[in-house]
């Protein structure tokens, strides 16, 4: 009688629900005494865990009631939605029990319970995760406003390159500037590259939030497919982001879906992308401002640039390199008491959980910068949106400036011309 | 011998209405005496009202519900006076009520015998435009909704009778006489519209595409004769072109009718604006002589349908209109610009008619014994703008002068606050506290739903399958009792539920019958009557919503009733008691501004015993009002000030604090804390009161205009009074010159200021009764000598000041040549003409301070109109009260206004501010806002979305392990918050929870929707 729930059976239907069974089974382990059988109850997760210093959530606690047959009583009572997954854990871990990733396993199962809705847990009234699911609907096609690509950027549908802008231009109608981490990063790559340098128009989003945040994977495997077939087609070798949730999502992530997808695709971060091209005598950083004064900055390590990434990834150490370059030019970098795997958290995960607590966090992580500079980079832009956030709020904090990675070289960055350096040389 | 706390309220228009509300809520009994079968008077024939363009009976029924429904208000439809004997404070009122030839307490409304009735009457409600059956209601929105057969029609078939379920129907039934003893009485019998059939030139009633603006008014209105469309009488197509004609019964000597009916410049442009909102193709044409659009906004009005509608308006009146036999069409004759008779055909002509004095006006007048003015309206004095020539009877509204709506809501407000001076001992005296048991814990049951489904009569029953549906409901999870009912408002069905509710220990109740609105108040009454909270109430919307929308489909409306049930049974289950908090209130007002307004306002309060603090920033009081020595009536205004200035100085409850500063505001509703410093040394002081009055009045334009401040012989008209009054320096002067509109109805100051063109005229009479051969030219625009004011505007034409009239793009031009002065005007119909003056005298406007009105509306977190007067909570309809509650506002601080005006809003915003401190304890809404507060990181959002003012940000310190940090913190304060919701649709965080629309009660709604019956 009610059509919102008469669902007509189908064939093709049955042959969809197989293929994402599927896919489902490359990011769904459904026992999860498996992942944590390794444990031996050592505790050190429970004394790094962030979240602990401002309520209570103990990891250890937990994987025990798990591994001792408990898991009912864990996943009833909800507090899995409370984790930053910010895998400080996972740092100083002596078994390397990925714990971010079981509580991902653990808040798909806690969805399937009717009673465990997690939208009142959705900060911004669960706007941006909606954006997402809406996106990974088969029949969707978006179109995103491009006008916001700045002069002189050559850009196009097809090509090698894609900069993969991810979430920025929905952001901006909330936080303002957003658009500016995309303005600047396309600048600069579109300066260094002689091809056009594709902006997809019907981009979608990489899904990591539903990965992590929500545990809609369903959409997850959706938005993962459609990404790949519109890199396919507009014949993509090379994905740019600067975004380090999209980048540690095609790095790590979406592999595990698709086999070959590294192989397919080189993914680069924006801070890659520019060591190597400074590397290769592509680019030099001069000071526009004339001025003589010493420029104090710091860096905030996003933790999916830092704990997300296996430990081959020297992406921390490799924008340090470029920072303490910098210094030729005026700028001083200096480390905050946390940093690279140790570093803070911004307080809050893919949307999940703002409140007093995560505030707290974002408070604690800025008495942190505001000791050690007047800048502050980073190179997430949630990580930017939260901590400015924050700064706006405290007066105390109105000193410090809070900048993308992008936002602060696209004014210092000098490209030269491969001919030029040829001749230099 | 004590006075009576009863008062008799005549007419159920918008001011019998106001009124009513305002002396009920402030604790007298109010008998409304209305004339026809339902209270809402000409306002709910409107279709739209100016300058906001609302929908006049969607901003009305809400009013009408209020009055309906208020326990302190008896409503005696269909009645009129008979005598009147006593004297103030208990009077003896004989009314007759006629008989609605059914009982009114038994009808329910449903309309079933209408639907039955083959008889078929004239519909005056739509103007005689439509039809209606001979047994009726006289609007659908009609409060008391009762109906009533019309007796010159009906045959007495029998029909209705046979039908009525409610057996309401008595043919014998005969009128009734009623006694009344009432402490005062206030007439609010409102005007009639001129019947423009005796000037035969426009061929009313001959031609038929002729028609009047009311008429026009119902054709425009979605429930008139076409549904909205407008169409011509003759046959029945769009008319194209519409001229209207202005002044039809109004600035009409020789029918004596010289006054100005003030509202027919502004509804004719809301008439022609929706008549083009409504069919593009309309092309509207408006003949007028000036376009008085003198009121708050009107002119940006007017602009509007000049710019954005194109509406053309042609400064000409028509003498006469010719029918084409054939079409139908009319032919209008009129003088161009430049002096040529033009003929201009149109397919329709609405003639603006005018207010005249309700036809009953002689007659309740002999019976009241008062007094009526030279044109038949309510006489009163300037100085009492509400006090008929006998004391203790009342008046407000058009039967005092033709006036708008906002005005008339302002007079009935000051009828009621001049009713509270002289009634205040008898105060609550006649209104009885019901009393209640002892609220019922049901926290730890669990639930028990009792559902009460409504047949109205036919209304639900006759689409929706009632039976089928209690059936259904009973098989709903925690429902314990389930039955329909023929009528579920009835008297003896409320007797019935709580008879259920206690043999089945239900604990909550849910009724499905028609809209909350009405009815949600009296069901809540009755489930707490027996002990229960009255959140615990759930109601469902099953006429409406399914037998009224889906009337030709009953098994989907008995579906649909099926599904709403299932979700409100779903919420029921989720209801929780919520406790109404009581907050105290300090029984004191501060009132800014020691002007006559200010002063006014607190002599109301203070003559009825409550403490004031009036603050001026002045070291003298009087205000503006100090530089006027007469009114345009010739009322002496310094004596008035002088009187009243020794009554505030005298009286021993009002503290005047003079050469006064605000330094801040703080608190809410009952609980303000002012603190001011004052006096030449800037002493500081704290204030706590209940309530406020913004009385800060507007002052003189200054100009930068014609030389004005570098040549004595070019002053203002404030200097020019002056000199008139206090020397005799005018003497000597052979010619003056008057400038209108010195910084009014221009780019910088875009609104009319009101009284300069009474003041200029006032002025040229009284230099022509000093000096007779003395010329005095006045420059206009526009003369909008409104309502009476017209009188004096005859009197300047008839003592020979010459009116010349410029328009705005080509202002006078002043040129001073060896000494001499010369004016250079240029009249759109003669051309350049040049005058030579002694004197100029510039008619400057009123202007609001704009940086203290901008300090104080911050202090007072109420908000600025675009030229800086404060802004009320609606234009129409609350025209005294800001959005927050308890802050009040009166006088020029609210827009340009004479004395009389400013009296009156004084005196009405003393009514309403008495509401809250006559009470004792206010009691706030259990529906309120609340912040979790652990969620909140106080970014502040909801405060900004707030209307009512109703959040704060406190800053809170939270300690963790190693350190604490300072953050602000939402708080929602109950005694402000309307429970609206928009704060937690704004928040980012879902942590505002609205008690009553939670997310868990939404969500298992929701849920209970999508699960399949």
């Amino acid at each position: 009688m009610n059509p919102i729930t008469e669902i007509k059976e189908s064939k093709d239907i049955k042959q969809k629900e197989n293929e994402r069974d599927l896919y489902l089974r490359k990011i769904f382990d459904p026992d999860l005494t498996n992942l944590l059988k390794k444990c031996y109850q050592c505790a050190r997760c429970s004394g790094v865990c962030q979240i602990s210093k401002v309520q209570k959530f103990t990891p250890s606690r937990i994987i025990q009631m798990i591994l001792e047959g408990f898991e009912d009583e864990i996943i009833n009572s909800r507090v899995l939605w409370d984790c930053l997954m910010c895998n400080s854990c996972l740092q100083h871990c002596p078994k390397d029990i990925n714990f971010a990733d079981i509580v991902r396993i653990a808040r798909y199962k806690m969805k399937l319970k009717d009673i465990q809705n997690p939208n009142r847990s959705i900060a911004h009234k669960g706007i941006y995760s909606l954006m997402s699911e809406m996106m990974a609907q088969e029949n969707l096609t978006v179109e995103r406003p491009l006008d916001w690509i700045p002069n002189g950027c050559n850009t196009s549908d097809k090509g090698n390159i894609l900069y993969y802008v991810g979430c920025l231009p929905f952001f901006n109608y909330e936080f303002q500037d957003s658009l500016s981490i995309a303005k600047s990063t396309l600048k600069i790559i579109c300066q260094l590259e002689k091809e056009p340098i594709v902006v997809l128009k019907d981009e979608v989003c990489c899904g990591h939030d539903l990965y992590w945040g929500q545990a809609k994977f369903e959409s997850f495997i959706e938005l993962a497919k459609k990404n790949v077939n519109r890199f396919e087609n507009a014949g993509i070798t090379k994905i740019i982001t600067a975004c380090a949730e999209c980048y540690r999502t095609f790095k790590i992530d979406y592999p595990k879906l698709f086999e070959d997808f590294d192989v397919k695709f080189e993914v680069n971060h924006i801070i890659e992308y520019i060591y190597d091209k400074w590397k290769q005598g592509r680019v030099q950083f001069d000071n526009p401002n004339e001025s003589n004064d010493i420029i104090p900055f710091t860096y905030h390590d996003p933790c999916r640039l830092s704990r997300f990434l296996p430990k081959h990834n020297k992406i921390n150490e490799k924008v340090r390199e470029i920072f303490r370059y910098l210094k030729k030019i005026g700028f001083n970098f200096k480390e905050m008491e946390h940093n690279k795997e140790n570093s803070y958290c911004c307080g809050v995960n893919s949307w999940m959980n703002c409140n007093e607590k995560s505030k707290a966090l974002r408070y604690k992580r800025l008495l942190e910068a505001k000791a050690v500079g007047t800048k502050m980079i980073t190179s997430c832009p949630k990580c930017r949106m939260h901590l400015t956030c924050l700064r706006n709020d405290y007066d105390d904090f109105s000193s410090i400036d809070i900048l993308d990675f992008s936002e602060f070289l696209v004014d210092i960055i000098k490209v030269i011309e491969p001919n030029q350096s040829i001749e230099e040389k | 011998m004590a006075k009576v706390g009863a008062v008799l309220v005549i007419g159920g228009g918008i001011a019998g209405i106001q009124a009513s509300i305002d002396l009920a809520d402030s604790g007298y009994k109010v008998y409304l005496a209305e004339s026809t079968t339902s209270i809402g008077g000409v306002m709910s024939q409107l279709d739209k009202t100016f300058p906001t363009n609302d929908c006049a009976i969607c901003i009305l029924a809400p009013k009408l519900v209020q009055t309906g429904r208020h326990e302190n208000i008896e409503i005696l439809i269909n009645s009129s006076i008979e005598k009147i004997e006593g004297a103030p404070g208990h009077f003896k009122v004989d009314l007759t009520q006629r008989t609605l030839r059914l009982d009114q307490e038994k009808c329910t409304g449903c309309g079933l015998c209408a639907q039955q009735c083959p008889i078929e009457a004239i519909d005056l409600f739509n103007e005689k435009l439509s039809n209606i059956a001979a047994i009726s209601v006289k609007f659908p929105q009609a409060v008391p909704l009762v109906f009533s057969i019309n007796k010159d029609k009906c045959i007495g078939c029998g029909i209705c009778k046979g039908i009525c379920k409610a057996k309401a129907i008595d043919y014998d039934l005969q009128d009734k006489l009623i006694t009344l003893d009432v402490g005062a009485v206030v007439l609010a019998i409102g005007f009639d519209e001129y019947d423009p059939t005796p000037l035969t030139e426009l061929g009313y009633g001959k031609h038929l595409n002729v028609i009047t603006s009311i008429e026009f008014e119902r054709i425009l209105s979605a429930s008139g004769p076409h549904s909205g469309l407008i169409l011509r009488p003759s046959d029945g197509t769009i008319p194209k072109k519409i001229a209207f004609l202005h002044c039809v019964g109004s600035r009409d000597r020789k029918h004596r009718k010289d006054y100005c009916s003030s509202v027919c410049c502004m509804y004719t442009t809301k008439e022609a604006v929706i008549a083009k909102e409504h069919m593009n193709i309309i092309e509207p044409t408006i003949f007028t002589m000036d376009i008085r659009a003198y009121g708050k906004d009107f002119d940006k009005y007017i602009d509007r349908a000049k710019d954005e509608y194109g509406v053309r308006y042609i400064r000409r009146r028509i003498s006469s209109i010719k029918e084409i036999p054939d079409s139908k069409d009319l032919i209008v004759c009129y003088e161009t610009k430049n002096g040529k008779i033009i003929k201009e055909i149109f397919n329709l002509v609405v003639l603006s008619v005018g207010m005249e004095p309700n036809q009953k006006a002689n007659e309740l007048a002999q019976k009241l014994d008062i007094q009526l003015n030279e044109y038949g309206f309510c006489k009163t004095c300037t100085f009492s703008p509400v006090e008929t020539s006998r004391s203790g009877i009342y008046v407000c509204g058009s039967f005092a002068t033709p006036k708008d709506i906002p005005e008339t809501v302002i007079e009935a407000s000051a009828a009621a606050g001049c009713v509270n001076i002289l009634l205040s001992e008898a105060r609550n005296k006649l209104v009885t506290k019901k009393e209640l048991p002892e609220e019922l814990d049901v926290s730890d049951q669990p639930p028990r739903i009792g559902v009460f489904i409504c047949h109205c009569g036919i209304n639900i029953g006759g689409v929706v399958d009632v039976p089928n549906v209690v059936e259904y409901v009973k098989t709903l999870p925690n429902v314990v009792y389930a039955e329909h009912n023929l009528y579920t408002c009835s008297a003896d069905t409320q007797t019935n539920i709580k008879e259920k509710i206690k043999k089945n220990n239900l604990n909550r109740v849910i009724v499905a019958s028609c809209t909350p609105r009405t009815h949600e108040p009296l069901f809540q009454a009755t489930i707490r009557e027996v002990g229960l909270n009255k959140y615990l109430f759930e109601m469902v919307n099953i006429r409406d919503q399914c037998s009224w929308v889906h009337m030709h489909e009953p098994e989907k409306a008995t579906a649909k009733s099926k599904d709403l049930l299932r979700m409100s049974v779903a919420k029921a289950s989720q209801l929780i008691p919520l406790q109404e908090q009581e907050i105290s209130v300090i029984n004191k007002g501060l009132v800014i501004g020691g002007g006559v307004s200010g002063m006014t306002a607190a002599l109301n309060l203070a003559s009825q015993g409550y403490e004031i603090f009036l603050v001026e920033k002045e070291d003298s009081l009087g205000g503006i009002a100090k530089n006027i020595y007469r009114t345009l009536e010739n009322d002496d205004v310094q004596e008035y000030l002088k009187i009243l200035i020794k009554n505030i100085e005298s009286n021993q409850l009002i503290h005047v604090f003079k050469n006064a500063q605000i330094n801040g505001i703080s608190g809410y509703i009952g609980n303000f804390s002012t603190n001011i410093s004052y006096g030449n040394n800037g002493k500081i002081i704290d204030l706590e009161h209940g309530i406020i009055i913004v009385a800060t009045g507007a002052k003189e334009y200054q100009p930068k205009e014609y030389h004005f401040g570098k040549d004595q012989r070019i002053i203002t008209q404030t200097q020019f009074e002056k000199d008139l009054f206090t020397s005799d320096k005018i003497k000597g002067l052979k010619s003056i010159v008057m400038i209108q509109c010195v910084g009014s109805r221009n780019d910088d100051f875009p609104y009319c200021s009101r009284v300069c063109c009474s003041e200029a005229i006032k002025n040229a009479l009284k230099a022509k009764e000093i000096n007779p051969n003395i010329e005095i030219i006045i420059l206009y625009r526009d003369i909008r000598t409104y309502g009476f004011k017209e009188k004096y505007y005859n009197f300047a034409r008839d003592k020979k000041v010459i009116f010349i009239r410029y328009e705005e793009v080509e202002p006078p031009e002043l040129k001073i040549k060896n000494k001499e002065l010369k004016i250079i005007v240029t009249n759109p119909d003669l051309g350049k003409l040049e005058i030579n003056p002694d004197l100029i005298v510039l008619s400057t406007g009123l202007v609001a301070p704009i940086k203290e009105n901008e300090e104080l509306a911050k202090m007072l977190k109420v908000p600025l109109n675009e030229d800086k007067f404060f802004l009320e909570a609606h234009v129409k309809l609350r025209p005294i009260d800001f959005a927050t509650d308890g802050i009040y506002l009166c006088g020029c601080a609210h827009s340009p206004k004479d004395i009389r005006e400013s009296i009156a809003q004084s005196n009405g915003a003393a009514a309403q501010a008495v509401k809250i401190l006559s009470s004792e304890k206010l009691v706030t809404s259990g529906l309120v806002a609340v912040v979790i507060e652990e969620n909140c990181i106080g970014c502040g959002s909801c405060v900004e979305v707030c209307q009512f003012n109703a959040i704060e940000l406190i800053e809170k310190e939270r300690a963790f392990e190693d350190f604490t940090m300072p953050i602000m913190k939402s708080y929602v304060n109950p005694a402000l918050c309307k429970g609206c919701g928009t704060c937690g649709a704004q928040c980012p965080n879902s942590t505002i929870v609205i008690k009553h629309f939670g997310f868990e009660q939404i969500h298992a709604m929701i849920s209970a929707l999508l699960i399949q019956s």
